[in-house]
Protein backbone atom coordinates (compact mmCIF):
# COMPACT_ATOMS: atom_id res chain seq x y z
CA UNK A 1 0.00 0.00 0.00
CA UNK A 2 1.24 3.65 -0.64
CA UNK A 3 2.58 5.74 1.89
CA UNK A 4 -0.50 8.32 2.42
CA UNK A 5 1.32 11.95 2.08
CA UNK A 6 0.52 14.25 4.30
CA UNK A 7 -1.09 17.33 3.34
CA UNK A 8 -0.10 20.00 5.69
CA UNK A 9 3.65 19.54 7.97
CA UNK A 10 4.23 20.81 11.37
CA UNK A 11 6.37 24.02 11.46
CA UNK A 12 8.20 24.46 14.52
CA UNK A 13 7.08 26.49 17.74
CA UNK A 14 3.43 27.00 19.29
CA UNK A 15 2.08 29.66 21.31
CA UNK A 16 -0.24 29.02 23.92
CA UNK A 17 -3.21 32.10 24.98
CA UNK A 18 -2.95 32.83 28.86
CA UNK A 19 -5.69 30.28 29.61
CA UNK A 20 -7.43 28.44 26.69
CA UNK A 21 -6.43 28.79 22.99
CA UNK A 22 -3.69 28.02 20.94
CA UNK A 23 -1.20 29.24 18.06
CA UNK A 24 0.17 26.67 15.42
CA UNK A 25 1.55 26.97 12.25
CA UNK A 26 1.59 24.23 9.50
CA UNK A 27 3.26 24.39 5.60
CA UNK A 28 1.12 23.12 2.97
CA UNK A 29 1.79 22.08 -0.39
CA UNK A 30 1.68 25.75 -1.77
CA UNK A 31 0.70 27.29 1.36
CA UNK A 32 1.52 28.32 5.13
CA UNK A 33 -1.54 27.35 6.89
CA UNK A 34 -1.86 29.32 10.60
CA UNK A 35 -4.02 27.43 12.88
CA UNK A 36 -5.63 29.25 16.25
CA UNK A 37 -7.65 26.45 18.14
CA UNK A 38 -9.64 27.34 21.22
CA UNK A 39 -12.13 25.25 22.88
CA UNK A 40 -12.95 23.41 20.03
CA UNK A 41 -13.01 26.09 17.36
CA UNK A 42 -10.06 26.28 15.20
CA UNK A 43 -9.93 29.56 13.15
CA UNK A 44 -7.38 29.20 10.17
CA UNK A 45 -5.44 32.09 7.81
CA UNK A 46 -3.67 31.40 4.41
CA UNK A 47 -0.52 32.61 3.32
CA UNK A 48 0.09 31.83 -0.24
CA UNK A 49 3.78 31.08 -1.37
CA UNK A 50 2.76 33.16 -4.45
CA UNK A 51 1.86 36.23 -2.29
CA UNK A 52 4.31 36.67 0.55
CA UNK A 53 6.13 39.56 -0.29
CA UNK A 54 8.32 39.31 2.73
CA UNK A 55 8.88 37.69 6.33
CA UNK A 56 10.66 39.79 9.00
CA UNK A 57 12.11 38.47 12.54
CA UNK A 58 12.90 40.97 15.27
CA UNK A 59 14.66 39.92 18.53
CA UNK A 60 12.86 40.93 21.33
CA UNK A 61 13.63 41.04 25.18
CA UNK A 62 10.75 39.24 26.57
CA UNK A 63 12.70 36.11 27.87
CA UNK A 64 15.41 37.94 29.75
CA UNK A 65 12.63 39.86 31.23
CA UNK A 66 10.94 36.28 31.97
CA UNK A 67 14.29 35.25 33.37
CA UNK A 68 14.90 38.13 35.54
CA UNK A 69 11.24 37.81 37.12
CA UNK A 70 11.44 34.31 37.89
CA UNK A 71 14.94 34.87 39.05
CA UNK A 72 13.59 37.14 41.72
CA UNK A 73 10.60 35.36 42.57
CA UNK A 74 13.50 32.06 42.85
CA UNK A 75 15.17 34.70 45.70
CA UNK A 76 12.00 36.00 47.55
CA UNK A 77 11.10 31.78 47.94
CA UNK A 78 14.25 30.83 48.81
CA UNK A 79 14.76 32.84 51.55
CA UNK A 80 11.47 32.25 53.53
CA UNK A 81 12.62 28.21 52.51
CA UNK A 82 15.55 28.83 54.47
CA UNK A 83 14.38 30.97 57.57
CA UNK A 84 11.67 28.32 58.37
CA UNK A 85 11.55 25.15 59.76
CA UNK A 86 8.97 22.07 59.02
CA UNK A 87 6.33 21.95 56.45
CA UNK A 88 6.23 25.70 55.47
CA UNK A 89 9.75 25.22 54.60
CA UNK A 90 8.84 22.31 52.53
CA UNK A 91 6.09 24.38 50.78
CA UNK A 92 8.22 27.37 49.54
CA UNK A 93 11.20 25.14 48.87
CA UNK A 94 8.81 23.15 46.45
CA UNK A 95 7.29 26.45 45.09
CA UNK A 96 11.18 27.82 44.21
CA UNK A 97 12.14 24.68 42.75
CA UNK A 98 9.07 24.70 40.45
CA UNK A 99 10.11 28.03 39.23
CA UNK A 100 13.40 27.40 38.89
CA UNK A 101 12.75 24.09 36.78
CA UNK A 102 10.09 26.96 34.25
CA UNK A 103 13.28 29.38 34.55
CA UNK A 104 15.62 26.28 33.35
CA UNK A 105 13.07 25.27 30.32
CA UNK A 106 12.78 29.08 29.21
CA UNK A 107 16.52 29.53 29.35
CA UNK A 108 17.10 26.44 26.81
CA UNK A 109 14.44 27.53 24.72
CA UNK A 110 16.37 30.49 23.59
CA UNK A 111 15.86 34.32 23.25
CA UNK A 112 12.54 35.44 21.97
CA UNK A 113 11.62 37.08 18.86
CA UNK A 114 8.62 38.84 17.64
CA UNK A 115 8.29 37.58 13.14
CA UNK A 116 5.44 39.76 10.66
CA UNK A 117 4.67 37.70 7.58
CA UNK A 118 4.01 40.34 4.48
CA UNK A 119 1.36 39.91 1.65
CA UNK A 120 0.45 42.89 -0.72
CA UNK A 121 -2.82 43.50 1.50
CA UNK A 122 -1.58 42.53 5.31
CA UNK A 123 0.96 42.26 7.46
CA UNK A 124 0.42 39.51 9.58
CA UNK A 125 2.08 38.71 12.82
CA UNK A 126 2.37 35.00 12.95
CA UNK A 127 2.05 34.38 16.65
CA UNK A 128 3.33 31.02 16.71
CA UNK A 129 6.97 32.20 15.29
CA UNK A 130 8.45 33.79 19.09
CA UNK A 131 11.29 32.01 19.87
CA UNK A 132 14.31 32.93 17.43
CA UNK A 133 15.76 28.92 17.18
CA UNK A 134 12.84 28.19 15.81
CA UNK A 135 11.76 31.34 13.69
CA UNK A 136 14.73 30.68 12.18
CA UNK A 137 14.76 27.11 11.46
CA UNK A 138 10.88 28.21 9.64
CA UNK A 139 12.53 31.00 7.65
CA UNK A 140 15.47 28.91 6.12
CA UNK A 141 13.14 25.87 5.24
CA UNK A 142 10.35 28.17 3.70
CA UNK A 143 13.00 30.31 1.67
CA UNK A 144 13.33 27.45 -1.42
CA UNK A 145 9.69 26.89 -0.99
CA UNK A 146 9.02 30.56 -1.84
CA UNK A 147 11.46 31.07 -4.23
CA UNK A 148 10.66 28.03 -6.06
CA UNK A 149 7.19 29.50 -6.85
CA UNK A 150 8.54 32.92 -6.67
CA UNK A 151 11.91 33.00 -8.36
CA UNK A 152 15.26 34.41 -6.34
CA UNK A 153 15.91 38.04 -6.13
CA UNK A 154 18.04 39.62 -7.85
CA UNK A 155 20.35 42.68 -6.76
CA UNK A 156 18.55 44.62 -9.88
CA UNK A 157 15.22 43.79 -8.19
CA UNK A 158 16.23 45.33 -4.71
CA UNK A 159 16.64 48.95 -6.49
CA UNK A 160 13.40 48.95 -7.85
CA UNK A 161 10.33 50.97 -6.50
CA UNK A 162 8.44 47.99 -4.01
CA UNK A 163 4.83 47.31 -5.06
CA UNK A 164 3.73 48.88 -1.71
CA UNK A 165 4.85 52.40 -2.46
CA UNK A 166 3.51 52.37 -5.90
CA UNK A 167 0.26 51.18 -4.53
CA UNK A 168 0.53 54.14 -2.06
CA UNK A 169 1.76 56.55 -4.76
CA UNK A 170 -1.25 55.31 -6.70
CA UNK A 171 -3.76 55.84 -4.31
CA UNK A 172 -2.96 59.25 -3.08
CA UNK A 173 -4.09 60.26 -7.08
CA UNK A 174 -7.49 58.35 -7.09
CA UNK A 175 -9.83 57.82 -4.23
CA UNK A 176 -9.41 58.44 -0.84
CA UNK A 177 -8.19 54.90 1.06
CA UNK A 178 -10.52 52.95 3.59
CA UNK A 179 -9.89 53.70 7.03
CA UNK A 180 -9.13 50.51 9.05
CA UNK A 181 -10.27 49.67 12.17
CA UNK A 182 -6.50 50.66 13.54
CA UNK A 183 -6.84 54.14 12.26
CA UNK A 184 -10.24 54.76 13.86
CA UNK A 185 -9.38 53.93 16.96
CA UNK A 186 -9.53 56.62 19.74
CA UNK A 187 -6.31 57.94 20.96
CA UNK A 188 -6.04 57.07 25.02
CA UNK A 189 -3.72 59.49 27.06
CA UNK A 190 -3.12 56.54 30.06
CA UNK A 191 -3.73 58.31 32.65
CA UNK A 192 -5.99 55.75 34.54
CA UNK A 193 -3.49 53.35 33.34
CA UNK A 194 -0.84 55.85 35.27
CA UNK A 195 -3.11 55.69 38.22
CA UNK A 196 -3.40 52.06 38.19
CA UNK A 197 0.09 51.67 38.12
CA UNK A 198 1.39 53.87 40.46
CA UNK A 199 -1.53 52.29 43.18
CA UNK A 200 0.10 48.66 42.14
CA UNK A 201 3.52 50.63 43.40
CA UNK A 202 1.96 52.01 46.81
CA UNK A 203 0.47 48.62 47.15
CA UNK A 204 4.20 47.02 46.62
CA UNK A 205 5.66 49.22 49.40
CA UNK A 206 2.82 49.11 52.10
CA UNK A 207 3.40 45.34 52.01
CA UNK A 208 7.13 45.59 52.43
CA UNK A 209 6.64 47.92 55.23
CA UNK A 210 4.99 45.11 57.13
CA UNK A 211 8.28 43.12 57.57
CA UNK A 212 9.53 46.54 59.47
CA UNK A 213 7.08 47.77 61.46
CA UNK A 214 2.87 46.67 62.51
CA UNK A 215 0.74 48.73 62.70
CA UNK A 216 -3.30 49.24 61.59
CA UNK A 217 -2.30 52.54 59.76
CA UNK A 218 -0.51 50.41 56.54
CA UNK A 219 -2.99 47.60 56.57
CA UNK A 220 -5.92 50.23 56.74
CA UNK A 221 -4.53 52.01 53.69
CA UNK A 222 -3.59 49.01 52.17
CA UNK A 223 -7.17 47.69 51.85
CA UNK A 224 -8.28 51.39 50.56
CA UNK A 225 -5.47 50.98 47.97
CA UNK A 226 -6.27 47.01 47.30
CA UNK A 227 -10.55 48.64 46.56
CA UNK A 228 -8.81 51.46 44.74
CA UNK A 229 -7.07 49.39 42.53
CA UNK A 230 -10.34 47.00 41.93
CA UNK A 231 -12.01 50.12 40.60
CA UNK A 232 -8.58 51.81 38.52
CA UNK A 233 -8.06 48.90 36.74
CA UNK A 234 -11.60 48.32 35.79
CA UNK A 235 -11.79 52.00 34.28
CA UNK A 236 -8.19 51.08 32.96
CA UNK A 237 -9.50 48.53 30.55
CA UNK A 238 -12.60 50.21 29.70
CA UNK A 239 -10.78 53.07 28.26
CA UNK A 240 -8.07 50.97 26.72
CA UNK A 241 -10.43 49.41 24.73
CA UNK A 242 -10.74 50.47 21.20
CA UNK A 243 -8.00 52.55 21.56
CA UNK A 244 -4.23 52.81 20.41
CA UNK A 245 -2.70 51.84 23.22
CA UNK A 246 0.43 49.39 22.48
CA UNK A 247 -0.33 45.30 22.73
CA UNK A 248 2.15 44.88 25.72
CA UNK A 249 0.72 47.87 27.92
CA UNK A 250 -2.49 45.74 27.28
CA UNK A 251 -1.24 43.12 28.51
CA UNK A 252 0.23 44.72 31.65
CA UNK A 253 -3.37 45.75 32.24
CA UNK A 254 -5.04 42.67 32.12
CA UNK A 255 -2.31 41.12 34.35
CA UNK A 256 -3.30 43.41 36.80
CA UNK A 257 -6.64 42.87 36.83
CA UNK A 258 -5.77 38.85 37.34
CA UNK A 259 -3.16 39.97 40.36
CA UNK A 260 -5.72 41.86 42.12
CA UNK A 261 -8.54 39.21 41.51
CA UNK A 262 -5.78 37.00 42.42
CA UNK A 263 -4.78 38.78 45.69
CA UNK A 264 -8.11 39.52 46.60
CA UNK A 265 -8.88 36.15 47.05
CA UNK A 266 -5.58 34.94 48.75
CA UNK A 267 -6.21 37.72 51.16
CA UNK A 268 -9.61 36.51 51.92
CA UNK A 269 -8.17 32.98 52.38
CA UNK A 270 -5.53 34.69 54.97
CA UNK A 271 -8.03 36.52 56.59
CA UNK A 272 -10.22 32.71 56.76
CA UNK A 273 -7.75 31.10 58.31
CA UNK A 274 -6.89 33.41 60.66
CA UNK A 275 -10.29 33.51 61.74
CA UNK A 276 -10.44 29.72 62.03
CA UNK A 277 -7.30 29.89 64.05
CA UNK A 278 -8.68 33.14 66.50
CA UNK A 279 -12.34 31.44 66.96
CA UNK A 280 -12.79 34.62 70.01
CA UNK A 281 -12.80 37.34 67.58
CA UNK A 282 -14.04 36.01 64.80
CA UNK A 283 -17.02 37.47 65.09
CA UNK A 284 -15.57 40.81 65.54
CA UNK A 285 -14.24 42.69 62.27
CA UNK A 286 -12.78 45.42 63.71
CA UNK A 287 -11.04 43.22 66.00
CA UNK A 288 -10.43 40.43 64.03
CA UNK A 289 -8.45 43.19 61.77
CA UNK A 290 -7.04 44.83 64.59
CA UNK A 291 -5.19 41.57 65.48
CA UNK A 292 -3.93 40.42 61.67
CA UNK A 293 -2.76 44.23 61.23
CA UNK A 294 -0.38 43.30 64.57
CA UNK A 295 0.70 39.94 62.92
CA UNK A 296 4.35 40.30 61.46
CA UNK A 297 5.16 38.20 58.72
CA UNK A 298 7.63 36.86 60.21
CA UNK A 299 5.59 34.87 62.64
CA UNK A 300 2.67 33.46 60.01
CA UNK A 301 4.57 31.63 57.09
CA UNK A 302 1.03 32.48 55.13
CA UNK A 303 1.15 35.97 55.67
CA UNK A 304 4.44 35.84 54.63
CA UNK A 305 3.94 33.70 51.55
CA UNK A 306 0.73 36.37 50.82
CA UNK A 307 3.51 39.50 51.59
CA UNK A 308 6.41 38.26 49.10
CA UNK A 309 3.44 37.77 46.76
CA UNK A 310 1.77 41.15 46.82
CA UNK A 311 5.63 42.69 46.66
CA UNK A 312 6.11 40.70 43.38
CA UNK A 313 3.22 40.94 41.98
CA UNK A 314 2.42 45.10 42.41
CA UNK A 315 6.22 46.10 42.01
CA UNK A 316 6.44 43.48 38.96
CA UNK A 317 3.04 45.25 37.66
CA UNK A 318 4.30 48.72 38.38
CA UNK A 319 7.45 49.33 37.17
CA UNK A 320 6.92 47.84 33.88
CA UNK A 321 3.71 49.51 33.52
CA UNK A 322 5.20 52.58 34.32
CA UNK A 323 8.14 52.38 32.18
CA UNK A 324 6.30 50.63 28.87
CA UNK A 325 3.46 53.76 29.56
CA UNK A 326 6.03 56.49 29.15
CA UNK A 327 8.14 54.64 26.34
CA UNK A 328 4.39 54.43 24.17
CA UNK A 329 4.30 58.36 24.69
CA UNK A 330 7.75 58.66 23.22
CA UNK A 331 7.31 55.90 20.31
CA UNK A 332 3.92 58.03 19.17
CA UNK A 333 6.60 60.71 18.85
CA UNK A 334 9.17 58.51 16.44
CA UNK A 335 6.13 57.27 14.29
CA UNK A 336 4.85 60.62 13.33
CA UNK A 337 8.62 61.99 13.14
CA UNK A 338 8.99 58.79 10.74
CA UNK A 339 6.09 58.97 8.69
CA UNK A 340 7.33 62.69 7.98
CA UNK A 341 10.66 61.17 7.03
CA UNK A 342 8.92 59.03 4.52
CA UNK A 343 6.77 61.70 2.94
CA UNK A 344 9.71 63.92 2.51
CA UNK A 345 11.69 61.08 0.72
CA UNK A 346 8.79 60.20 -1.82
CA UNK A 347 8.38 64.22 -2.44
CA UNK A 348 5.37 65.15 -0.69
CA UNK A 349 5.35 68.09 1.38
CA UNK A 350 4.19 67.00 4.95
CA UNK A 351 1.18 68.72 5.62
CA UNK A 352 1.27 71.35 8.56
CA UNK B 1 9.41 50.41 1.86
CA UNK B 2 10.48 47.48 4.10
CA UNK B 3 10.14 49.26 7.77
CA UNK B 4 11.43 48.32 11.08
CA UNK B 5 8.60 46.13 12.94
CA UNK B 6 9.35 48.47 15.88
CA UNK B 7 10.27 52.35 15.50
CA UNK B 8 8.58 52.20 11.88
CA UNK B 9 11.95 53.64 10.34
CA UNK B 10 13.11 52.26 6.93
CA UNK B 11 15.50 49.49 6.66
CA UNK B 12 18.54 49.82 4.29
CA UNK B 13 19.29 47.21 1.82
CA UNK B 14 22.09 45.93 3.76
CA UNK B 15 19.56 44.33 6.25
CA UNK B 16 17.01 43.11 3.07
CA UNK B 17 17.80 39.33 2.72
CA UNK B 18 21.35 39.31 4.41
CA UNK B 19 20.34 35.52 5.99
CA UNK B 20 20.75 36.63 9.76
CA UNK B 21 20.41 39.37 12.33
CA UNK B 22 21.68 42.93 11.54
CA UNK B 23 20.81 45.65 13.75
CA UNK B 24 18.34 48.60 12.68
CA UNK B 25 19.61 52.10 12.01
CA UNK B 26 17.07 53.81 13.79
CA UNK B 27 16.68 51.52 16.96
CA UNK B 28 19.47 49.22 16.72
CA UNK B 29 17.20 46.16 17.36
CA UNK B 30 18.39 43.04 15.54
CA UNK B 31 16.31 41.56 12.70
CA UNK B 32 16.58 39.61 9.73
CA UNK B 33 14.06 40.46 6.59
CA UNK B 34 13.86 37.84 4.19
CA UNK B 35 12.05 39.69 1.12
CA UNK B 36 10.74 38.15 -1.70
CA UNK B 37 9.93 39.23 -5.60
CA UNK B 38 6.65 39.85 -5.04
CA UNK B 39 7.26 42.41 -3.03
CA UNK B 40 8.52 44.27 -6.40
CA UNK B 41 5.84 42.86 -8.41
CA UNK B 42 2.45 44.76 -9.29
CA UNK B 43 -0.40 43.09 -8.61
CA UNK B 44 -2.62 41.17 -11.55
CA UNK B 45 -4.78 43.87 -12.37
CA UNK B 46 -9.03 42.62 -12.76
CA UNK B 47 -10.12 42.00 -16.66
CA UNK B 48 -13.36 43.42 -17.25
CA UNK B 49 -15.43 41.16 -19.71
CA UNK B 50 -15.41 41.75 -23.43
CA UNK B 51 -18.60 42.36 -25.14
CA UNK B 52 -20.08 40.05 -27.80
CA UNK B 53 -18.58 40.81 -31.30
CA UNK B 54 -20.74 38.02 -32.88
CA UNK B 55 -23.93 36.26 -32.24
CA UNK B 56 -22.52 33.08 -32.39
CA UNK B 57 -20.25 33.86 -29.56
CA UNK B 58 -21.32 31.97 -26.39
CA UNK B 59 -22.35 34.43 -23.72
CA UNK B 60 -21.74 34.56 -19.97
CA UNK B 61 -24.32 33.35 -17.66
CA UNK B 62 -24.57 36.27 -15.36
CA UNK B 63 -23.78 38.79 -17.78
CA UNK B 64 -25.29 37.83 -21.54
CA UNK B 65 -24.14 41.10 -23.24
CA UNK B 66 -20.10 39.62 -22.14
CA UNK B 67 -18.86 37.00 -24.11
CA UNK B 68 -17.73 33.99 -22.29
CA UNK B 69 -14.02 32.57 -21.46
CA UNK B 70 -14.27 30.27 -19.90
CA UNK B 71 -16.67 27.28 -18.47
CA UNK B 72 -17.03 26.73 -14.61
CA UNK B 73 -15.45 23.90 -13.50
CA UNK B 74 -18.36 22.77 -11.31
CA UNK B 75 -21.04 23.56 -12.63
CA UNK B 76 -20.31 23.78 -16.50
CA UNK B 77 -21.88 27.24 -17.04
CA UNK B 78 -20.17 29.48 -19.19
CA UNK B 79 -18.12 32.79 -17.33
CA UNK B 80 -16.76 35.89 -18.88
CA UNK B 81 -13.55 37.28 -17.45
CA UNK B 82 -14.98 39.36 -14.75
CA UNK B 83 -17.09 36.14 -13.38
CA UNK B 84 -14.62 33.90 -13.69
CA UNK B 85 -12.20 32.84 -10.10
CA UNK B 86 -9.42 30.58 -10.56
CA UNK B 87 -8.48 28.55 -7.56
CA UNK B 88 -6.38 26.03 -6.90
CA UNK B 89 -6.17 25.54 -10.77
CA UNK B 90 -9.98 25.59 -11.34
CA UNK B 91 -11.89 27.96 -12.37
CA UNK B 92 -15.24 28.91 -10.52
CA UNK B 93 -18.45 30.80 -10.86
CA UNK B 94 -19.71 33.13 -8.51
CA UNK B 95 -22.68 31.02 -7.33
CA UNK B 96 -20.55 27.67 -6.83
CA UNK B 97 -17.41 30.07 -4.71
CA UNK B 98 -20.22 31.16 -2.94
CA UNK B 99 -21.78 27.98 -2.01
CA UNK B 100 -18.22 26.13 -1.49
CA UNK B 101 -17.58 28.63 1.21
CA UNK B 102 -20.94 28.38 2.74
CA UNK B 103 -21.17 24.60 2.32
CA UNK B 104 -17.71 23.97 3.15
CA UNK B 105 -16.42 21.94 -0.07
CA UNK B 106 -13.55 24.16 -1.02
CA UNK B 107 -11.05 23.32 1.88
CA UNK B 108 -9.16 26.38 0.73
CA UNK B 109 -11.66 28.83 1.26
CA UNK B 110 -12.98 27.65 5.22
CA UNK B 111 -11.50 30.02 7.73
CA UNK B 112 -12.80 27.92 10.90
CA UNK B 113 -13.66 24.65 11.69
CA UNK B 114 -15.84 23.14 14.72
CA UNK B 115 -13.82 19.85 15.86
CA UNK B 116 -16.58 17.80 17.70
CA UNK B 117 -14.18 15.78 19.00
CA UNK B 118 -11.74 18.29 21.12
CA UNK B 119 -15.19 19.72 22.15
CA UNK B 120 -16.47 16.07 23.28
CA UNK B 121 -13.26 15.58 25.26
CA UNK B 122 -13.55 19.14 27.13
CA UNK B 123 -16.86 18.26 28.08
CA UNK B 124 -16.27 14.91 29.37
CA UNK B 125 -13.00 15.44 31.36
CA UNK B 126 -13.40 19.35 32.27
CA UNK B 127 -16.16 18.93 35.63
CA UNK B 128 -13.68 16.27 36.98
CA UNK B 129 -10.96 18.63 36.85
CA UNK B 130 -13.31 20.71 39.05
CA UNK B 131 -12.97 19.83 42.84
CA UNK B 132 -16.12 21.30 43.81
CA UNK B 133 -18.14 20.95 41.45
CA UNK B 134 -17.92 16.70 40.50
CA UNK B 135 -22.24 16.92 40.43
CA UNK B 136 -22.15 18.36 36.99
CA UNK B 137 -20.95 15.46 35.36
CA UNK B 138 -24.65 14.39 35.29
CA UNK B 139 -25.00 15.90 32.47
CA UNK B 140 -21.86 16.42 31.38
CA UNK B 141 -20.97 12.77 30.71
CA UNK B 142 -24.94 11.88 28.75
CA UNK B 143 -24.01 14.95 26.81
CA UNK B 144 -20.71 14.05 26.25
CA UNK B 145 -21.77 10.63 24.38
CA UNK B 146 -24.39 12.00 22.38
CA UNK B 147 -21.58 14.55 20.67
CA UNK B 148 -19.36 11.59 20.19
CA UNK B 149 -22.21 9.57 18.56
CA UNK B 150 -23.99 12.70 17.01
CA UNK B 151 -20.91 14.10 15.17
CA UNK B 152 -18.57 11.09 15.14
CA UNK B 153 -18.90 11.37 10.90
CA UNK B 154 -18.61 14.90 11.02
CA UNK B 155 -14.76 16.93 9.98
CA UNK B 156 -12.72 17.47 12.22
CA UNK B 157 -9.43 19.97 12.29
CA UNK B 158 -8.66 20.52 8.84
CA UNK B 159 -5.09 18.82 9.69
CA UNK B 160 -5.93 14.85 9.59
CA UNK B 161 -6.36 13.30 13.04
CA UNK B 162 -7.03 9.93 14.53
CA UNK B 163 -11.14 9.49 16.28
CA UNK B 164 -8.79 9.32 19.40
CA UNK B 165 -10.50 12.04 21.33
CA UNK B 166 -13.89 11.25 20.49
CA UNK B 167 -12.94 7.32 22.08
CA UNK B 168 -11.30 8.87 24.70
CA UNK B 169 -14.49 11.16 25.46
CA UNK B 170 -16.65 8.24 25.12
CA UNK B 171 -14.87 5.75 27.55
CA UNK B 172 -14.22 8.56 29.98
CA UNK B 173 -18.04 9.21 29.52
CA UNK B 174 -19.56 6.09 30.12
CA UNK B 175 -16.56 5.50 33.21
CA UNK B 176 -18.93 8.63 34.78
CA UNK B 177 -22.29 7.04 34.08
CA UNK B 178 -21.05 3.50 35.80
CA UNK B 179 -20.29 5.59 38.40
CA UNK B 180 -23.83 7.25 38.79
CA UNK B 181 -25.68 3.93 38.02
CA UNK B 182 -23.45 2.45 41.61
CA UNK B 183 -24.07 5.41 43.18
CA UNK B 184 -27.73 5.23 42.47
CA UNK B 185 -28.09 2.26 43.27
CA UNK B 186 -26.47 1.71 46.51
CA UNK B 187 -28.78 4.95 47.17
CA UNK B 188 -31.80 3.10 46.43
CA UNK B 189 -30.69 0.25 47.98
CA UNK B 190 -30.08 2.34 51.78
CA UNK B 191 -33.19 3.76 51.82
Amino acid sequence: MANKIKEYQKLPGSKRGFLIGKHTLWQGTDHLLQIFSRMGIEGYKRFYFSDIQAIITRKTDVAKVQNVILGCFILFLAWPAIAFEGGWSIFFAAAAGVLLIILCINIIRGPTCETRLMTAVQTEKIHSLRRLKNTLKVMNRLQPYIQNVQGILTSEDLTKDPVRLVADKASKGRTKPVDSPKTTAKHEEGRMHMILFVLLLFDGVLAATGFFFTHVVPTLLSAVTGICMGIFVIIALVKQHNSDMPASLRTVTWASLGYVGIAFMAGYAVSFVFAFNNPSIAYNQWELFKSMSTLSPWESPLKLGFDIFTICGALFLGIPGLLMLKRSGNSKKKIIVAKSNRQLVSGNPVPG
Amino acid sequence: MLCCTKCNSPLPRQVVNSNSLSACPACVGLLRADVFPAFYKSLPEGRPGEALQMDKEAGCFYHPGKKAVVPCSVCGRFVCALCDVALNGRHLCPACLEKGKTKGKIKNLENHRTCYDTIALLVATVPLLMFFFPWFTIITAPLAIYLTVRHWKAPTSIIPRTKVRFILAAAIASLQIAGWIFFFSNLIRLS
